[in-house]
């Protein structure tokens, strides 16, 4: 172990005397000219857009799971197109191949990406035809189509968190939208969506 | 909004110099060979006076000098001055620096133009004196070609008579008005098309029902009528009102009877005017091959005017119809070879006069519909290609190592002709030699989907073949059904559907007795799903396909039933789902569902591997023994895959072999392999696409590749690490030890020796 040095102990003293000596001088200066106004109109400034935004989501449902999606992404809300399975690719989350508005557009199961379960063919259900690009199309079947709203989203470390799955709230949805009866549901991350439709079809 | 709305006037000015010179050159070829007339000669000026007006719009001081020029010509001559052939051909070079300048951008255009001024100045004169030339208009309007040329115009190399005289008219090429559409555009149309065919033909059984339910309503009535009638003496007062009801509930159904059968002849003609339209629309996009043919024919014109050959052009099956797309996509790679053979191929007529040849080659292109496939063939009667040299240029070269050279096939070496810059030709010309082209073309077919092979003849000429799918076009199909779905089979593929009964061989293996020969037969959705079902003994619905060349295959197909023959209109498949082994296509149905169309040539395929995996399964089950170090080589030279199978099992590994990539991409769905090594080059899918493949699917993406090429330069090795692999080798640096050494360190040494097929 090694002895301290009496030397630099009066060095650090002296450091220490002028640090204090320059902050008495920095508090005891006189506050710029429009420094209270300048915090005033900071202070003024709405929150960052990132916690509190509006948009309009299609709400849906899938098994239990309560679902939103921005409603720009959603080309059409479609009765339950028939499937046309395609050799090879069972088993997975592609379910398949099917005709809209004249168009062959490959249909996945969201129900299976996210671990659900399958949708079932009751009355309500309806399949859900989304543009990504122009032309780039895919379609998913839902339990039941809720409603399309317009709401609030919130950024979801800045709200209350609902009672989800976890893997919705860690891989699909960084945000929660809530509608006007003040009903939250999570909000499908369209990057995350897009990216997991075109690793089942491809 | 318009898709034309986001283009600026010049890309307007673009099109229309495109598509107005693409006309005035097929015209004036035809002009060239004698054939003029005045419905071709207003045509031209019409188009000129349009292009005049066009480059007015945009500034262009020089295209409209030269435009105004063209078209005081074709005035002069609807006056009856008649063209020398030197006259055709100023026009055709003015048309070539208009069709130059459709290809250039617009801030590029005035400096581009000022460029070509004494050109234009040249032609401006030439045409200019020639409209006012007294010997020009002497001549005879019927014998254009054989007018003597005007001095004015005695630079511009009149064209070997021999070449022009032989060339067919191909007026269709021209005789119908272009109308400018994108193809998105054209798509949507074709499908608004489908989905109201589709509810025409809903209406119609709407129709049907609502007929059955009016002769229901017509029987009650008479009913009701006749029960009240012999009600008659129990109420008179109730009775008259009854009838009195029922009288105006009969003459309500009468009008509603009358309005079914108005409705009734309606919805037919509407159904059938909507197929029409269908019809029409499908076909519209659909051209005739012959569209391409006026450039080729003014390429062969003009490079064998340059080169002092004669050379005779013929062509057939300009009828043939193709899709749009894939049309313009072969402009290139025939222009590619017809330059190629008019450069390499053809000989000067002293080397044909000593090889006893007519002094006139001929170059014969050809166009058909085979197997549901385009195949185009292009062969020139010329020397044909020295695979010796070939051979020799590849060792010298270091692409191939001579013991490995002194294996391949003919076919193998003339495969070296697609590498990058191959040539065996010492000098450069203008035309051809520096080696790129070859391998453009082979791109070019391979990404449209095809294939191109060559066939040679030393001393008697080369033959290309290229293959092409004929995608969007009309097809006609057997429907039949496989368990709960309906597949089409493309009906020229379709050798027979008989109704036979399935027996047992001794060793279980399931046949159908022909009358003939006895054919081991599988469920058709066995081969399409590579699983293994137990096939019934007793009557069944078989049929056969035909293989690639058109013989019935060794192997049958049970199917559940027949359900029609029908036209379907066929859609390419997704790209995103990548290649879908056995399926070729996709089509809707009439109640606009798709309905998948199977590839005839996979299905075999894997049929003929579902019968070698199930007697390897039952060897393997005998024997007990597990497989480890199973390697997938892909490689479309049969050499080269023997090489490297015979290297694998030497070193103890298991090995499968694949003739082309979208094989190896079948396989790769149906079994386990722990190491794929794939050529680059391959037809159907080539080896970046395969990895490319590979690496997007989620199971299979951890497996190492190995890429296999005669591209050695850094930019090849580089698009295939980028692509995925895990190595990539040069075939000309091929060394065993070496490559072993690699496929040991992907997955380690080989656990037990045997071969799959």
């Amino acid at each position: 172990m090694s002895q301290p040095n009496p030397d630099s102990t009066a060095n650090d003293d002296l450091q220490l005397a002028a640090h204090l000596e320059q902050r008495k001088r920095f508090f005891s200066r006189n506050v710029p000219e429009g420094y209270a106004e300048d915090w005033a109109r900071i202070l003024e400034q709405p929150l960052p857009e990132e916690t509190r935004r509006k948009d309009s989501v299609l709400e849906f449902r899938i098994a239990t799971l309560h679902l939103a999606l921005s409603s720009r992404w959603v080309k059409a809300v479609a009765a339950p197109l028939v499937v046309c399975p395609v050799p090879h690719r069972d088993n997975t989350a592609f379910l398949g191949l099917v005709a809209y508005a004249g168009e062959v557009i490959p249909c996945c199961s969201l129900a299976r990406m996210l671990g659900a379960a399958d949708s079932t063919a009751g009355n309500d259900a309806r399949t859900i035809v989304l543009e990504e690009s122009p032309g780039e199309r895919w379609a998913f079947p839902v339990d039941e189509v809720l409603a399309i709203s317009s709401g609030t989203l919130h950024d979801r470390h800045a709200s209350e968190n609902p009672a989800s799955s976890t893997q919705l709230e860690t891989e699909w949805s960084d945000c929660l939208f809530e509608d006007e009866r003040g009903n939250k549901l999570n909000v499908l991350r369209p990057e995350t969506l897009f990216q997991r439709l075109q690793r089942a079809t491809a | 909004m318009s898709d034309f709305d986001d283009l600026s006037i010049y890309d307007m000015f673009r099109m229309e110099a495109e598509e107005q010179t693409e006309q005035m050159q097929a015209r004036l070829l035809a002009l060239r060979n004698g054939d003029t007339n005045e419905v071709a000669l207003r045509s031209l000026m019409r188009g000129a006076h349009s292009l005049k007006g066009a480059a007015r719009i945009v500034g262009l001081g020089g295209a409209v000098r030269l435009t105004h020029a063209m078209e005081e010509r074709f005035v002069a001559a609807q006056e009856g001055q008649t063209f020398t052939s030197s006259e055709v051909d100023t026009l055709l070079r003015a048309t070539d620096i208009l069709r130059a300048l459709a290809d250039v951008r617009e801030e590029e255009a005035p400096a581009w133009i000022a460029t070509q001024e004494s050109t234009i100045t040249q032609i401006v004169a030439a045409l200019t004196s020639s409209a006012i030339d007294p010997e020009a208009e002497s001549a005879s309007p019927t014998d254009a070609t054989r007018a003597e040329p005007s001095d004015a115009n005695e630079n511009l190399s009149p064209p070997e008579e021999s070449t022009a005289s032989s060339e067919p008219r191909t007026d269709h090429a021209y005789a119908e008005m272009n109308l400018r559409i994108t193809s998105q555009r054209f798509d949507r149309i074709i499908a608004l098309s489908s989905d109201t065919l589709v509810q025409a033909q809903t209406m119609v059984r709407l129709q049907e029902f609502m007929q059955r339910s009016d002769r229901k309503l017509q029987r009650a009535l008479r009913a009701l009528t006749e029960i009240a009638t012999s009600r008659e003496h129990e109420s008179r007062k109730d009775s008259v009102i009854l009838t009195e009801r029922l009288a105006s509930v009969e003459k309500e159904r009468a009008i509603l009877g009358g309005l079914l059968h108005d409705f009734d002849r309606l919805i037919h003609s509407h159904e059938l005017n909507t197929e029409r339209l269908h019809r029409e629309v499908l076909h519209a996009r659909l051209r005739p091959f012959g569209d391409v043919v006026p450039n080729l024919r003014r390429l062969v014109r003009d490079v064998a005017t340059e080169m002092g050959k004669q050379v005779r052009f013929e062509v057939t099956g300009e009828r043939t119809e193709v899709d749009r797309d894939i049309l313009e996509r072969l402009r290139a790679p025939l222009e590619h070879l017809l330059r190629n053979s008019l450069d390499h191929g053809l000989e000067q007529s002293e080397e044909r006069t000593t090889a006893s040849k007519p002094v006139e080659s001929v170059i014969r292109l050809q166009a058909r519909h085979e197997n549901g496939r385009l195949a185009i063939t292009l062969s020139d009667d010329g020397r044909g290609v020295d695979t010796t040299a070939v051979s020799r240029k590849a060792i010298d070269r270091g692409l191939v190592h001579s013991s490995v050279a002194s294996l391949l096939s003919e076919a193998e070496i003339l495969e070296f002709l697609f590498l990058p810059g191959f040539s065996t030709r010492q000098d450069v010309t203008e035309i051809s030699g520096r080696g790129v082209g070859l391998d453009i073309v082979q791109s070019t077919v391979h990404e449209s989907g095809g294939s191109v092979r060559i066939e040679n003849q030393l001393g008697g000429g080369t033959t290309f073949h290229i293959v092409l799918p004929v995608t969007r076009s009309l097809m006609r199909v057997m429907r039949v059904q496989l368990e709960d779905e309906i597949y089409a089979i493309p009906l020229n593929r379709l050798s027979r559907v008989a109704a036979l009964t399935i027996s047992r061989e001794q060793d279980g293996s399931a046949v159908v007795d022909t009358g003939t020969k006895r054919v081991p037969v599988i469920p058709m959705m066995d081969a399409l799903q590579s699983a293994e079902t137990q096939i019934e003994s007793g009557p069944a619905t078989i049929i056969f396909l035909l293989n690639e060349k058109g013989l019935e295959a060794e192997i049958a197909f049970q199917i559940d039933r027949v359900v029609d023959e029908t036209t379907v209109a066929v859609r390419q498949l997704d790209p995103r789902l990548g290649r879908m082994a056995a399926i070729a296509a996709v089509t809707l149905t009439e109640q606009n569902v798709p309905m998948l169309i199977v590839e005839p040539d996979d299905v075999l395929r894997l049929a003929l591997q579902a019968k070698k995996r199930s007697i390897l399964s039952q060897s393997t089950a005998h024997a007990g023994t597990a497989a480890r170090g199973t390697v997938l080589v892909a490689d479309d030279s049969g050499t080269v895959r023997q090489m490297l199978r015979r290297t694998l099992l030497r070193a103890g590994y298991r090995v499968s072999v694949a003739e082309h990539g979208a094989e190896a991409w079948n396989l790769l769905q149906v079994d386990a392999f722990d190491l794929l090594v794939s050529d680059v080059d391959m037809p159907e899918m080539n080896g970046i696409e395969l990895v490319e493949h590979v690496r997007g699917n989620s199971r299979l993406s951890p497996m190492p590749i190995i890429l296999l090429s005669y591209k050695g330069r850094e930019e090849d090795r580089r698009r295939g690490l980028e692509a995925g692999a895990d190595a990539y080798v040069t075939k000309g640096e091929f060394q065993e030890q070496a490559f072993l050494q690699i496929v040991t360190d992907l997955i380690g040494p080989a656990e037990l020796q045997e071969e799959v097929s």
